[in-house]
Parts: C-alpha cells; sequence; structure tokens
C-alpha cells in the first residue's frame, strides 16, 4: 500500500496526512502501538517540511510492504529548502543516526530545548527515540528527503490482512478524534 | 492549602480539536487534556501553563492532577512546553508536584511523558490507573 501526497506547505494538512497513516496503520496492522509511533513520525517530519520549505510544493509518502512474517513500513518526505536550513538538518540528523542511545540524546535534547523560544529542534530525536525507527537521508542541490522505515511483525491474530480497506468488526477505535 | 478563588482565573482553552480545561470544584487542583496537541495549540499551551504555574504557586498547591485520557496526539513543540513547565517548577523551587494521569490504552502517552520524569523525577510522576512510576 502507498499513500503519496504533494500539497502546498501546510499544518493543517499535515496533521491530516499523519492521522490517515495512523488509521491506516490501525486498520491493516491491527496494532494501535505501530499506528501511534507511525503516526508521530509522519506529524514531526510533516511538520518540519512545511515549516523549513522554501519551494511551493512538498511531499510526504507513507508506505507499507507485506513481507510474509514482517510488514515494512516507511514514511517518506521531501522539501526544497535553504542551505543554511540543510546544513542545520544535515547535522541533526547525522547526530541522531549516530547516537548509541537515542532516549539519551533525546533527553539532552529535551532539556536544551526548555524555555526556548518558536521551534523545538526535537522531532528527529524524538522520532529515533519513541518511533524505534531506521532513518535514511540524502541532500540533493537544494532537496532533502528523509526516509524512516521500520519492519514490523504480522500480528499471528490477523495472519491474513486484507488488500483493501474495509472496516472489521474487531477494528479498534480510532485515537485520532478531532 | 490551595484557594480556589485564584484557580477560577484560569480559563478553559479551545484550540482547533484541542482543548485544556481547568477544573477548580475539587479540593486538589487539575486540568484536562483533550483532542489534539499540534501545532496550533503550542501558544495556547504555553501561555495556559506560564499562567497555571503563577496560580499555583500563588495558592500554595503542593499538587495539581493532569488529566491526559482523551489526549490523542501531542506534537514535540507541545512535549517542549510541558518540558518548560516542568523545568521551570524545578528551577523556582515550587513546591508543587505534577501528577501526569495517562491512559494505558494509548502508549504513546508512557513514551512521550516518561522523559517529562527523567528531566525532574521529584516533580514529575506518570500515573497509570492508580500506579505510579
Amino acid at each position: 500500500m502507498l499513500i503519496r501526497a504533494s500539497f502546498r506547505p501546510d499544518d493543517d494538512l499535515v496533521t491530516l496526512l499523519s492521522q490517515l497513516v495512523g488509521d491506516v496503520c490501525r486498520l491493516k496492522l491491527h496494532d494501535s502501538d505501530i499506528a501511534d509511533r507511525f503516526r508521530m513520525a509522519a506529524h514531526e517530519l510533516g511538520e518540519n517540511i512545511a515549516k523549513y520549505s522554501t519551494g511551493s510544493e512538498v511531499s510526504l509518502e507513507f508506505e507499507l510492504v507485506d513481507k510474509g512474517e514482517l510488514y515494512s513500513l516507511s514514511v517518506r518526505t521531501k522539501n526544497r529548502t535553504s542551505p543554511d536550513r540543510l546544513a542545520e538538518v544535515g547535522q541533526r540528523l547525522r547526530e541522531v543516526i549516530a547516537a548509541p542511545d537515542p532516549h539519551a540524546l533525546y533527553d539532552r535534547l529535551l532539556e536544551k530545548s526548555v524555555g526556548l523560544e518558536g521551534v523545538s529542534g526535537l522531532g528527529l530525536a524524538r522520532i529515533r527515540a519513541e518511533g524505534g525507527v531506521t532513518f535514511v537521508y540524502s541532500i540533493e542541490g537544494d532537496e532533502l528527503t528523509v526516509t524512516v522505515t521500520a519492519p514490523v511483525h504480522r500480528l499471528s491474530r490477523h495472519s491474513t490482512v486484507p488488500d483493501q480497506l474495509e472496516v472489521s468488526a474487531e477494528r479498534p477505535e480510532p485515537c485520532t478524534k478531532r | 492549602m490551595l484557594n480556589d478563588m485564584r484557580m477560577l482565573t484560569l480559563s478553559a482553552i479551545r484550540a482547533d480539536g484541542f482543548a485544556l480545561e481547568p477544573f477548580v470544584d475539587s479540593a486538589t487542583p487539575a486540568v484536562k487534556f483533550s483532542g489534539n496537541a499540534d501545532s496550533h495549540a503550542v501558544v495556547p499551551l504555553e501561555l495556559f501553563l506560564r499562567q497555571l504555574h503563577e496560580n499555583l504557586v500563588d495558592s500554595r498547591c503542593t499538587q495539581v492532577q493532569v488529566d491526559l485520557l482523551e489526549l490523542y496526539f501531542m506534537n514535540s513543540s507541545c512535549v517542549k512546553e510541558l518540558a518548560s513547565w516542568i523545568h521551570m517548577v524545578k528551577i523556582t523551587g515550587a513546591a508543587y508536584k505534577v501528577y501526569l494521569h495517562i491512559n494505558p490504552r494509548q502508549p504513546w502517552q508512557w513514551r512521550s511523558l516518561e522523559p517529562l520524569r527523567r528531566l525532574a523525577p521529584a516533580i514529575a510522576v506518570l500515573r497509570v490507573d492508580g500506579q505510579e512510576s
């Protein structure tokens, strides 16, 4: 399953898309915990591209691939941004990827962020610490692509996952009410 | 002792799918979060928490209960605002504890709020169904 959205940078769309990512995970995997991790990752990455884009369009993709015993889940964002932002986010991504203890890194950044006005600078570290995901990124010209991926074990009680979206009696209530 | 009249100076906040409500009808000051705390919630949350802190200090409260049971999402900027509040309690030597009541059906809450407890373990307490961390 692939969800791909290209849109003008807009926080409200980021919120809607990340809720969709969470709801699709919940529906397909019947796993609220995974759904919340990927909703959070999509939201944090989405807010970053919306906030720092210098282009008129950004993109967010969510992919869920059935690999038999496992699913591979990924969120990929792309945006065009300024050289300063590319340098800043590149440094933060290297720091987050290299961190031997993502929770310790997140704790340190959280403590540094307290009392600061405006942005938190915590999103990427939070995704690594709380999302249990692997980061890959690339910078080509002024375009930044960030992908987070995680393998997810199939829950045995749902060994057959339908290809089409459908509501079953076991579907839990979405936890993304607005 | 809590001065309830002081607590009445706090107004509820509703911002695009997010709500913050102070409760003044009990012996213990309490605040309820609900909805989705995304980018629209950041500024109202910061202002609310600053005012809440002033109220709690003025009223010499020893604790505040924070009900998160109906909170469905919190972005990192809102997590930072909660961390800033708890840090402010810590550095000003305020004499109250923050009890964060989390929903066991939403494991993200534990993951996202446990760092706040680590930030100030003497001040921030996580509670799940009566259990405490």
